[in-house]
Formats: structure tokens, sequence, C-alpha cells
């Protein structure tokens, strides 16, 4: 092999891991903050249930 | 103030600007070695990825510290998100040495005491992962975290100076050694930028892990709310 092609290799597998590593922390983040929307929501439906439990007549 | 804030949490544009800059004047402008030759171009991403892995393990060992001191869970969190991006930064270090090694040793790998440390400590901060990764409860992930980032911190130096306490086919420090650098002035230049570039992608990466840490951190907690 050459020097340069050892060069060009050791550049591509340095910035190629690094611009994957930051690709995958973007996909983790978004997965993250999805998940976080779910759960927030769900506790809205589930407040918001509740408090309509609360308002029902109450049958004797 | 509003400096110092840009400066330890730069834009994607900033940090891939830097490196872009730094990348391209290492292939193209600066000189070839005068014994290396172009092989040496290794080094502006060889000794950053080294020198911001020591960078990474020191923040989780501070941060290890800080936790265990005040039991604050915003430094557990940067502990975490540093060693995981250390570990990529060691990663590097390690491939693209190897890859500089079979260029001038003719060896892909020795167990030399500086690559054998080096693999150690990409070992210890693997194992700081998967010990977080295993435990559940929230408290306990994070002394047990705070514990391997303090001792596995230990390594760091044994890396750096491992090339002068023992016998090593690695070459010894050229900059943070006793006396002046053993490397030209435009070299030395061109070294220092890239340092400084890969330092500012360092900090991006770090700041999008860390939140990360915090999305995961309120969501656990959203979730143990619920239950």
């Amino acid at each position: 092999m050459t020097d340069i092609a050892f060069v060009a290799g050791a550049y591509l597998a340095a910035l190629g891991a690094l611009g994957v590593y930051a690709a995958t922390l973007g996909r983790r983040l978004r997965a993250a903050r999805s998940a976080q929307a779910a759960i927030e929501r769900r506790r809205e439906v589930e407040a918001e249930a509740e408090a309509e439990a609360r308002t029902l007549p109450q049958v004797r | 103030m509003i400096v110092l804030r840009r400066l330890l949490a730069p834009s994607a544009a900033a940090a891939l600007a830097a490196v872009a800059v730094v990348v391209t004047i290492g292939l193209f402008i600066v000189p070839p070695d005068r014994l290396q030759g172009q092989v040496e171009r290794i080094m502006y991403v060889h000794v950053p990825a080294a020198w911001i892995a020591y960078l990474a393990f020191f923040v989780t060992f501070a941060a290890s510290v800080r936790y265990l001191w005040r039991r604050d869970l915003a430094a557990d969190r940067l502990a975490a998100a540093s060693a995981e991006v250390g570990l990529v930064f060691t990663a590097v270090a390690i491939v693209t040495g190897s890859i500089w090694g079979k260029a001038t040793w003719g060896i892909w790998w020795d167990w030399d005491p500086r690559l054998t440390t080096t693999a150690l400590l990409l070992v210890i901060y693997m194992g700081y992962v998967l010990v977080r990764a295993s435990i559940v409860d929230r408290v306990r992930r994070a002394r047990a975290g705070a514990v391997i980032g303090i001792v596995g911190f230990a390594n760091v130096p044994i890396v750096h100076f491992s090339v002068l306490w023992w016998r090593s086919l690695h070459q010894p420090p050229t900059i943070i050694q006793p006396g002046d650098p053993t490397i030209g002035d435009v070299l030395l230049a061109e070294l220092l930028a890239s340092v400084l570039a890969y330092t500012l992608l360092f900090l991006y990466l770090l700041n999008r892990r860390l939140e990360l840490e915090r999305a995961r951190d309120e969501a656990e907690l959203a979730l143990l709310e619920r239950s």
C-alpha cells in the first residue's frame, strides 16, 4: 500500500466513525424525545379521564 | 459569558467547519515530514483523538467526584455523556494509530506498553457503559458509574507516560513532556489547530449526548410518577 492510501484510510476511518456516531446520536435523541412526548400525552389523557370521572353524577 | 457559552456548546456547523478547515490544511497545505513523509499527516487526526479521549475521561472523573460529593444527578449525566464520547475518540485513536503503525513499523498491532494500556482504557470505559446499561435503579447506576469513572481515570496518566516509563515501540510524547516540543513550528501549529477543532467537535457531541441523557432521565421520572 502507498503512503497516500494509509493517510486516506486513517482519515476515512476517523471521520467516518465520528460521522456515524453523530448520526446515531441524533437518531437516539429523536427516539428519546418521542418516548417522552408519548408518556406526556398518556399522562394528559389519564388526567382528563380522571377529571371527567370526578364530574359524573354519583349514583347511589 | 455568551462567548464562553458558545464555545462550550458549539453548533454542528461551527464544529464541522473547524474540522473541515484543519483536515484540508493537514492533507493539502502542511508540508510532509522530513523523516516520515506523507504518512505523518495521520498525526493530525490520531493525536487530537487521543488527547480528546484524555479530556473526556477527565470530565467523567471530575463529574463523578462531584456526584459522589453532592449526589448531583446533573453531574452524573455529564459523566455518562463524556465517557461515551471519550470511548468513540479512544476507538478513533486506536484505529488511526494502527494504520499509522502499519505504515511506519510494518505491523497493525503490537503489545507494547502504550498500545496495551490504551486498549485497556477502551475496555475500562466499555465496562463503564455496560455497567450503567445493566443497572435499572437510577441511584445505584449513578453510584456504580461514579466509582468506575474515578478508578478508571487512574489509567490515563499511565497511558500517557507509558512511553517514558517503559521501553516502547511507540514514539515518546512530542509536546507534553519535559523540555521543548520536538516538532517543527508549522507542523506544531497545524497539530494544535487540529486539537482545537476536534475539541469543538467533542463539545458539540458532548452537548448532544447530554441532551439524550436528560431526555432519558425525564422519561424515566415520568414513568416512575405514573407507577
